[in-house]
């Protein structure tokens, strides 16, 4: 009965973890996107490209092979200029910033967990 | 974090951007040079940026960019009346480049502003990938 209860716990745990796992490749993934558009930002034609985070977080999760649905393009028609370029580069920065602190965050509740199951296994 | 892709894709742009500075440098330099190797006036140049697929050990990491070809202002020479001067034609003008610094200097914040925005993306990824690498501890 007791163990049972304990590899509960340890599947409840390693859960969490998967979720944290792709949630921090997605967030890996978007850094690279928002870097290349800060790159292109004086590059003619080139159109922003961001990650949709929640559908691109369920492909991970159900290990399904990535396709580019997750990718959404031409973000802000509105911003085009005349080179066909819509990055702008303060918008850009701020997704940098939002997409890095939560990446911490989540790095945070990781290695959190991971310590929680190192003590629960007596390893602490 | 794939640090090596975000290292690779924001320093080819700091290439790209510091190569656009000194060609504003090189235009400015250049404002009042009435002779060049090509013959003519100087001519204003100017950087084409192009996206390219980074190739990586594993395939393509990312788009950096890249100056594809530098341009030569197809603008006509401005002339000057100077009958003095040496190169002054049978009407007496010399042929100037036309380069306008004003111009030039909104090129040039333009150029260091996407320079400092590569730059804080390195920041960026570096501080990220310095605490990934604490997990380790």
């Amino acid at each position: 009965m007791r163990e049972l209860h304990l590899d509960r716990s340890v599947r409840i745990l390693s859960h969490d973890q998967s979720m944290m796992e792709a949630a921090l490749l997605v967030r890996s993934t978007r850094a690279d996107l928002l870097a290349e558009n800060i790159a292109n930002a004086d590059t003619p034609n080139f159109v922003q490209r961001d990650v949709r985070f929640e559908a691109a977080l369920q492909q991970v999760l159900e290990q399904q092979s990535s396709d580019s649905s997750v990718i959404s393009h031409n973000l802000a028609p509105e911003n085009v200029r005349v080179d066909r370029n819509d990055i702008d580069l303060n918008q850009q920065l701020g997704k940098v910033y939002e997409n890095s602190l939560n990446y911490l965050a989540t790095l945070r509740l990781y290695s959190d967990s991971v310590a929680r199951l190192r003590s629960a296994t007596g390893n602490a | 974090m794939s640090i090596q892709s975000i290292l690779g894709i924001a320093s080819s742009a700091l290439t790209a951007q510091s190569l656009r500075i000194s060609l504003i440098a090189q235009n400015l330099a250049n404002a009042d040079s009435v002779a060049s190797p090509e013959g003519g006036p100087y001519q204003r140049r100017m950087p084409v940026f192009e996206a390219i697929p980074l190739q990586g050990d594993a395939g393509v990491e990312g788009i950096g960019v890249k100056v594809a070809a530098v341009l030569r202002d197809r603008a006509p020479a401005r002339a000057t009346y100077d009958p003095s001067n040496p190169l002054a034609d049978a009407a007496g003008n010399v042929k100037q480049p036309s380069i306008n610094p004003v111009l030039e200097m909104v090129d040039m914040l333009q150029a260091s502003r996407s320079y400092e925005a590569n730059l804080s993306t390195l920041e960026t990824a570096r501080n990220v990938a310095l605490k990934t690498i604490e997990l380790l501890k």
